[in-house]
């Protein structure tokens, strides 16, 4: 497949030679700002999103335990809470309105930038040159500019805490009127301009990222890296990538509408509106259509931070459980179904919105028929993990945590997904548990895999396995136990986004459970210190990594131990088989990687050798061996 | 140790030039964009009651900038053919008319809005239950800000290809085709938009208000 394409001949540079151009000056004449700082290196972007990522996960994550205090102890005087929060806190007691603003950036800091950035950002950036045997990513500097409109975009979130009025209140989905009118609430002021601003610059960054995971995961592979050759992950990745180039755009577009009815008084969103008793003469808006632009996104968003984790464990557990992964066009074929079913779905966020009970039931088929790729997903990974040789190593109790927290979180959204049941279950803790458990504990699960599967090959060193068993069990329980109960919760009616349930009967009788979830969650945040403690300590003090210390079969670990510009000393390898042989019948090691041509195979000591004579009594010979590439 | 990498390019599996890949994802976007506002406005366009909707006459001179717009996608193209050409200088005056249209393009989008707003439909009314209106301003002016800055792109084009006609260089023809392939869509972009603004909002239809900018 060699086409000399027009840009050879029009003498222009390619996304790539640019990209090749500032490394060749970066590893020559590198200087501490263009290595480290604006390096177009797509390993030290990926670094860069991971760090940034992970100082975002602190305080969001920081956030929810302040605010889970108040939830069980809403009585109790903490002086913690005031020394921290100083006004927002009078007595030890969060305000109710900073309590909203904290719900309100807690999820928009795990949902957009740590779950979303962090998570894409780091993996897609650092895997797909490496996995699909490419030198850089299409264009380094468009992938430096997304990393900086990222890190811009969390300054300005970040800052956003600390002005007068408090950050945005009004929810992670910033429906409107409370976002649309600034002297609705404290948190609809300053802070809701400086989110919307911080979320275009994301918007931007966003886009920036997929268009580059796309255009490379298109043309930059390796000879013989052909799609059905490609690791899962990178699957995942470039679907990813396929649904935010889709539907980001459309959260510019409401974000647009919205700016002009904050700041220049139009009424897309809004009418007939009372505040303080006094008339505001909108008409003809309706925040209805918000919702619709906004979980158009909204719900193609989930997937965005749920795919790109379901690729990361799909390897790491065929790698872990020295297996090929089962039914790998399936799991090709479920990720697609799933990126386009996630677009026609989106109104089962609405169906207490007044629809029509026609349109209502429309999307209530289209939402239940996700649960059959969702499902066939989730048996595919018991299918490899079933006899398999497994090595019980922190990525893989990761990736099996993730298959766990996906069906739990996964069953209950088959109950919300049938408009009758969600109507009473709406805006209640079950919608929470449901969305904490499927997307925030499966995708964090995902990331935690990833960096322990991959730290040897971003760092050349291995975490601390002792420390990597003590966090995941940690981890693990804690969340169960916080969001399991969340379940008896919701469906007792106690609503999400109370600032305080003590003033109700009927809620009233869980506060004992909201206690013990508060503690539940206390231990698992601090569980975090020992993955930060491990993380950070380990690129410096780690058992230095062997070239391929988890034996997998991808072109990542055919480079050096801490590959440099360009990836590969010599020639990129070329690929002549999938990526999940392993354990395969006959050949000597249990894996067999991708690069190593047929010719090359070690077979066991007296096993026939059919793999590459093509005489026709060769039952054994498993169909995924493909011929030799087209090249 | 340093390792030294080879920096020759390799063959990889191109569907098409990473560049021009790379823009038509970022032209999708756009696209999403615009159909997200054009859905908006469908979806509010339909909670008003079809015999309370407002029509009225669109400004004329919307006629004569589509002109502009297209005729500018001529003369682009005229640039971009002409730069394998040895007449050196074509291209440059091709592109300089380009950015003269574009300018007026932007500047008879500008005298549309202030025809419509003096004509009590400002961006702003709040006596009113329709926001049609409010809806043609915000994606006339985005499209429009995606005008100026294609125009933009299209100044450092010139820019670099003059310095390399004085300095006697080679130049990248390259990214004139980009320019084109992005100008030539914002252009189809307003055809789109126009078309719509006058299915939707028009009282008159395409004819007559041809008509009315024209006087024939
Ligand atoms: C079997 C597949 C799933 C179904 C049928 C389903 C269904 C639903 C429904 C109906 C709701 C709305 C509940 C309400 O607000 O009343 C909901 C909420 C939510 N779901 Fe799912 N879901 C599924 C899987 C997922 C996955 C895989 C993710 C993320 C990775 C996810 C993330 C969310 C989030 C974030 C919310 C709540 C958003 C909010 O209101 O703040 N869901 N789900
Ligand atoms: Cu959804």
């Amino acid at each position: 497949m060699s086409d000399a394409t027009s840009h050879a001949t029009t003498g222009a540079g390619t996304l790539s030679a640019v990209g090749h151009h500032d490394d060749h000056h970066g590893h020559h004449h590198g200087n501490f700002w263009t290595t480290y700082v604006f390096s177009t290196d797509h390993k030290v972007i990926a670094k860069q999103f991971l760090i940034t990522g992970i100082i975002m996960a602190i305080i969001g994550i920081g956030m929810s335990t302040l605010f889970r205090l108040q939830l069980a102890f809403p009585d109790t005087s903490f002086a913690i809470l005031e020394a921290l929060l100083g006004k927002w806190a009078p007595d030890g007691k969060l305000d109710p309105n900073f309590y909203l603003s904290l719900v309100t950036m807690h999820g928009t800091f795990m949902v957009f930038f740590v779950l979303t950035a962090g998570l894409s950002g780091t993996f897609s950036n650092f895997l797909i040159p490496l996995q699909i045997g490419a030198r850089d990513m299409a264009s380094g500097f468009m992938n430096m500019l997304s990393y900086w409109f990222f890190f811009a975009s969390s300054v300005i979130m970040v800052s956003s805490l600390f002005v007068e009025t408090g950050p945005a209140g009004g929810g992670w989905t910033i429906y409107p009127p409370l976002s649309a009118l600034p002297q609705a609430m404290p948190g609809s002021g300053m802070g809701m301009t400086l989110w919307l601003v911080a979320m275009t610059l994301f918007i931007a960054s966003s886009l920036l990222g997929s268009i580059n995971y796309i255009t490379t995961v298109m043309n930059l592979r390796t000879q013989g890296m052909t799609f059905d050759r490609l690791p899962l992950t990178i699957w995942a990745f470039f679907l990813t990538a396929v649904i935010g180039v889709l539907s980001f755009p459309v959260l510019f577009s409401a974000a647009l509408l919205l700016m002009f009815d904050r700041l220049l008084g139009t009424s897309f969103y809004l009418s007939d509106i009372f505040i303080g008793g006094e008339l505001l003469h909108y008409q003809g808006g309706s925040p209805i259509l918000f919702q619709h632009l906004f979980w158009f996104l909204g719900h193609p968003e989930v997937y965005i931070v749920l795919l790109p984790a379901l690729g990361i464990s799909s390897e790491v557990i065929s790698v872990h459980a020295r297996k090929p992964i089962f039914g790998y066009k399936a799991m090709i074929g479920s990720m697609v179904g799933i990126a386009f079913l996630s677009f026609i779905v989106w109104a089962h966020h609405m169906f207490v919105t007044g629809m029509n009970p026609f349109l209502g039931t429309v999307f209530m088929l289209f939402t239940l028929v996700i649960a059959v790729p969702s499902a066939i997903k989730a048996f595919n990974y018991i299918t490899t993990l079933w006899k398999g040789n497994i090595r019980f190593t922190p990525p893989m109790l990761f990736a099996i945590g993730l298959v766990s927290l996906f069906i739990t979180g996964g069953i209950t959204g088959i109950f919300l997904g049938n408009a009758a049941l969600d109507i009473p279950l709406h805006d209640t803790y079950f919608v929470t548990a449901h969305f904490h458990l499927v997307m925030g504990s499966a995708s964090a699960f995902g990331l935690f895999a990833g960096v322990y599967h991959w730290f040897p090959k971003m760092f050349g060193r291995m975490m601390n396995k002792r420390l990597g068993y003590i966090h995941f069990w940690l981890t693990f329980t804690s969340l169960y136990l916080v969001f399991f109960p969340m379940h008896f919760m919701g469906l007792g009616g106690v609503a999400r986004h109370y600032w305080s349930q003590s003033a109700f009967t009927f809620m009233e009788v869980f506060m004992p459970l909201q206690g013990f979830i508060t503690i539940a969650a206390i231990i698992g945040f601090f569980g975090q210190f020992i993955f930060l403690y491990n993380f950070f300590s380990s690129i410096f003090i780690g058992k230095k990594a062997s070239l391929n210390p988890w034996q997998a079969n991808t072109l990542e670990w055919t480079t050096p131990r801490v590959p440099g510009h360009g990836n590969w000393p010599g020639d990129i390898p070329h690929v002549y088989r999938w990526p999940y042989d392993y354990s395969k019948p006959g050949v000597k090691e249990d894996y067999l990687p991708q690069h190593i041509p047929d010719a090359e195979i070690e077979y066991e000591e007296g096993f026939p050798k059919p793999a590459t004579m093509p005489t026709p009594a060769t039952p054994a010979q498993k169909p995924e061996v493909k011929e030799e590439a087209e090249d | 140790m340093a390792y030294t990498y080879s920096l020759e390019k390799d063959q990889p599996n191109y569907i098409v030039d990473p560049l021009k890949f790379a823009l038509w994802l970022f032209i999708l976007t756009v696209i999403m964009v615009f159909g997200g506002l054009t859905s908006a406005f469908i979806v509010q366009r339909g909670m008003v009651p079809a015999d309370q909707q407002l029509i009225f006459d669109l400004p004329a001179i919307l006629w004569p900038n589509l002109m502009l717009i297209l005729f500018s996608s001529v003369t682009l193209m005229v640039g971009v053919r002409s730069l394998q050409g040895d007449r050196p200088w074509l291209p440059m005056l091709a592109f300089g008319m380009t950015f003269v249209l574009g300018l007026l393009f932007l500047r008879g989008q500008w005298q549309a809005f202030l025809e419509l707003a003096n004509s009590g439909l400002p961006l702003v009314d709040r006596s009113r239950a329709d926001n049609a209106v409010s809806h043609f301003y915000v994606m006339t002016g985005l499209h429009g800000i995606h005008i100026v800055a294609a125009l933009l792109v299209l100044l450092v084009g010139m820019w670099r290809l003059g310095r390399a006609l004085v300095l006697g260089r080679p130049y990248q023809q390259y990214r004139f085709v980009l320019t084109a392939i992005f100008w030539h869509f914002l252009g189809v972009l307003w055809v789109y938009l126009f078309v719509f603004m006058i299915a939707q909002l028009s009282e008159e239809g395409a004819g007559a208000m041809f008509q009315r900018a024209f006087g024939f």
